[in-house]
């Protein structure tokens, strides 16, 4: 059964349509990646599915409910964490989710008990009585997807959770989508691809609107993505990549450094030795060779490009 | 909403607006105390040299209507000026209520959990209105005050005062709120700002129009106040506590902080309807809006 199920969704501004005829479903209790590049619809969409922004045409279904703007039944079927989170500066993080607590009408001693669990998932124990405008990027995310947890819901929905954080705060806040995957379906949208790599099972691209793609993040790599060839040299290869462009066995080659990494048109390629002869006839000393697993950077820009 | 209401009226005692305003206050109240006491001293000893010239018993009474004229005009001003402070403070200390906190993305995540937007509109304008109710209350009650026991000079109907005092900010606060559901907070700000002067401008020159029996003066100032029915709230008050002997020659007497034209009691009614359907509107244009 779909957690999530997003049906001919579309939404204009104007002559401006922001998601055109989306189609999404989404498993129970998987970690689901939405991609996009900027402005192709990740926000409008999600503000859509949490009630934010009523939809042009289509339907939202979530947690077996469907979605109607402006009826609130449905909120409580899932939590919200929007990109970069707000909250009341003078508020101290406690008082934040107690408030929050409130909104869902939990009893005094609910809120307590959610609240100083919450506290502790979200490792802001110590700072729980401090003012949040005192509270880090990271410690505001925190605090923000403790605040889409106090219903305890089935769906979880995160826009660019981690995005605007540094290293750490990413590690942190990754750290506890991990936690939360083994009972929740967690859909985010992101655009640091490394992340998605990381936790998602599923992925969906969209671009101007549009889906490009849906599919098991794993399947999505096998199925499309070109084999890729990582080639250290001694010293700089750039007399190599314009040759190395004109080969028919190469789809793309990109060149950082003294590396090199060479799409291949297929991996059969490797088979015949024909990139180890052409790469030996520069000659210059090779370091290592090798063939790589595609990213899913690599992945989001050859379906991007194949689109266009 | 009640939980709205509470948290809305938390933030707006955070304000640095009402901080300001409180300040602003202070000071408006100690320069008003120091004018009422010289001019009543002033007035005093007129009054008894007046006495002392051996003036008849037609010229005493005169006379008195004189002192107790002046003490009304001196209550006027300061409750004048009340009304333009507690207005203004409506203005501005919900000029952002809701547009701010869709601008800096507060409002998102309390948007998404199971309360309605009418209940949001409706705890904040509830917030907002108790804040300003108490303030209003306590700056209306502070003007008397002062002019108790400075100038000796008492009100009646002081219930009713208040209640006609607390509704020129609320109606302020109807019409911002309904502004900010629609409007940046900057616009909204603009446009309140003028509503306010509008008003103001209306009001005088509906006073001045009665004084000179100028109709296209006195039809400014009505539909004026059918915009904006503030200043037609503060010419009721100007005119039940102006109510002493000696009728349309101490209504002259006042100027423009008097009511030489009273509204009528159905000028009330309209404001408290106005400020509902404002609130309503802004109930309404909420519910519809798209929050990006």
């Amino acid at each position: 059964m779909s957690a999530i199920s997003i049906r001919n969704l579309s939404k204009s501004f104007g002559d401006f349509t922001a998601v055109s005829h989306l189609d999404l479903e989404i498993r129970e209790n998987s970690v689901f990646g939405f991609l996009g590049p900027n402005g192709a619809g990740k926000t409008t969409t999600i503000r859509m599915m949490v009630g934010l922004i009523k939809p042009s045409s289509g339907s939202i279904e979530i947690a077996g409910s469907k979605v109607a703007f402006g009826e609130v039944k449905t909120h409580s079927s899932f939590g919200y964490l929007p990109e970069q989170p707000s909250f009341y500066g003078w508020m101290s993080g406690e008082e934040y989710l107690r408030f929050t607590a409130g909104l869902f009408g939990l009893s005094r001693k609910e809120e307590a008990q959610r609240t100083k669990r919450l506290l502790a998932l979200v490792d802001l124990e110590a700072a729980r009585k401090k003012k949040i405008s005192t509270y880090s990027n990271g410690m505001k995310q925190r605090l923000g997807i403790a605040q889409a947890l106090m219903n305890d819901p089935e769906v979880l929905i995160l826009d660019e959770a981690v995005s605007a954080l540094d290293p750490i705060g990413r590690k942190e806040v990754l750290n506890i989508i991990e936690e939360l995957r083994k009972d929740k379906t967690i859909f985010m949208s992101t655009h640091i691809l490394a992340d998605v790599d990381r936790i998602c099972d599923d992925v969906a691209i969209i671009d101007q609107g549009k889906l490009v793609i849906q599919s098991p993040l794993a399947v999505l790599k096998e199925k499309y993505a070109s084999p890729i060839l990582k080639v250290d040299f001694t010293r700089d290869p750039g007399a190599a990549v314009p040759e190395l462009e004109r080969s028919r066995w190469v789809k793309k080659v990109e060149k950082s450094g003294n590396q090199i990494r060479i799409w291949l048109q297929d991996s059969e390629v490797m088979e015949s030795n024909i990139p180890l002869k052409a790469l030996a006839g520069f000659d210059i000393g090779i370091l290592s060779y090798g063939l790589t697993l595609p990213e899913t950077e690599d992945l989001f820009v050859e379906l991007l490009e194949k689109k266009r | 909403m009640l939980i709205i209401a509470r948290l809305t009226f938390k933030e707006a005692l955070r304000k640095k607006i009402l901080v300001a305003a409180i300040i602003l206050s202070v000071l408006f109240l100690t320069v008003y105390g120091v004018g009422l006491h010289y001019a009543t001293n002033t007035i005093e000893q007129q009054t008894a040299q007046g006495v002392g010239r051996g003036m008849d018993n037609g010229s005493i009474a005169g006379a008195d209507i004189m002192v107790e004229s002046s003490k009304k005009l001196l209550i006027l001003l300061g409750l004048y000026f009340s009304s333009s402070i507690v207005s203004l403070l409506a203005i501005l200390s919900s000029v952002g209520v809701v547009s701010s906190e869709i601008e800096n993305g507060i409002i998102h995540a309390m948007m998404a959990k199971p309360i309605r937007r009418r209940d949001i509109i409706l705890g904040k304008f509830g917030g907002y209105a108790a804040m300003l109710s108490v303030y209003s209350a306590l700056l209306f009650l502070s003007v008397l005050l002062l002019n108790y026991f400075i100038a000796g000079a008492a009100l009646g109907n002081v219930p009713l005062l208040i209640a006609l005092f607390i509704i020129q900010p609320l109606v302020f606060l109807a019409v911002t709120l309904a502004g900010s559901t629609a409007f940046s907070t900057l616009a909204n700000g603009i446009a309140a700002f003028t509503l306010y002067i509008a008003s103001a401008v209306g009001g005088m020159l509906e006073q001045i129009g009665a004084m000179l029996s100028n109709d296209m003066l006195v039809n400014t100032g009505i539909v004026t106040s059918l915009l904006m029915p503030a200043d037609a709230i503060y010419r009721m008050i100007a005119s039940l506590v102006t109510n002493v002997p000696g009728g349309s020659i101490n209504a002259m007497f006042f100027g423009p902080f008097g009511a030489m034209s009273a509204p009528s009691t159905a000028m009330v009614v309209y404001a408290i309807f106005y400020l509902v359907g404002f609130v309503g509107l802004a109930s309404s244009m909420f519910s519809r809006k798209d929050i990006g």
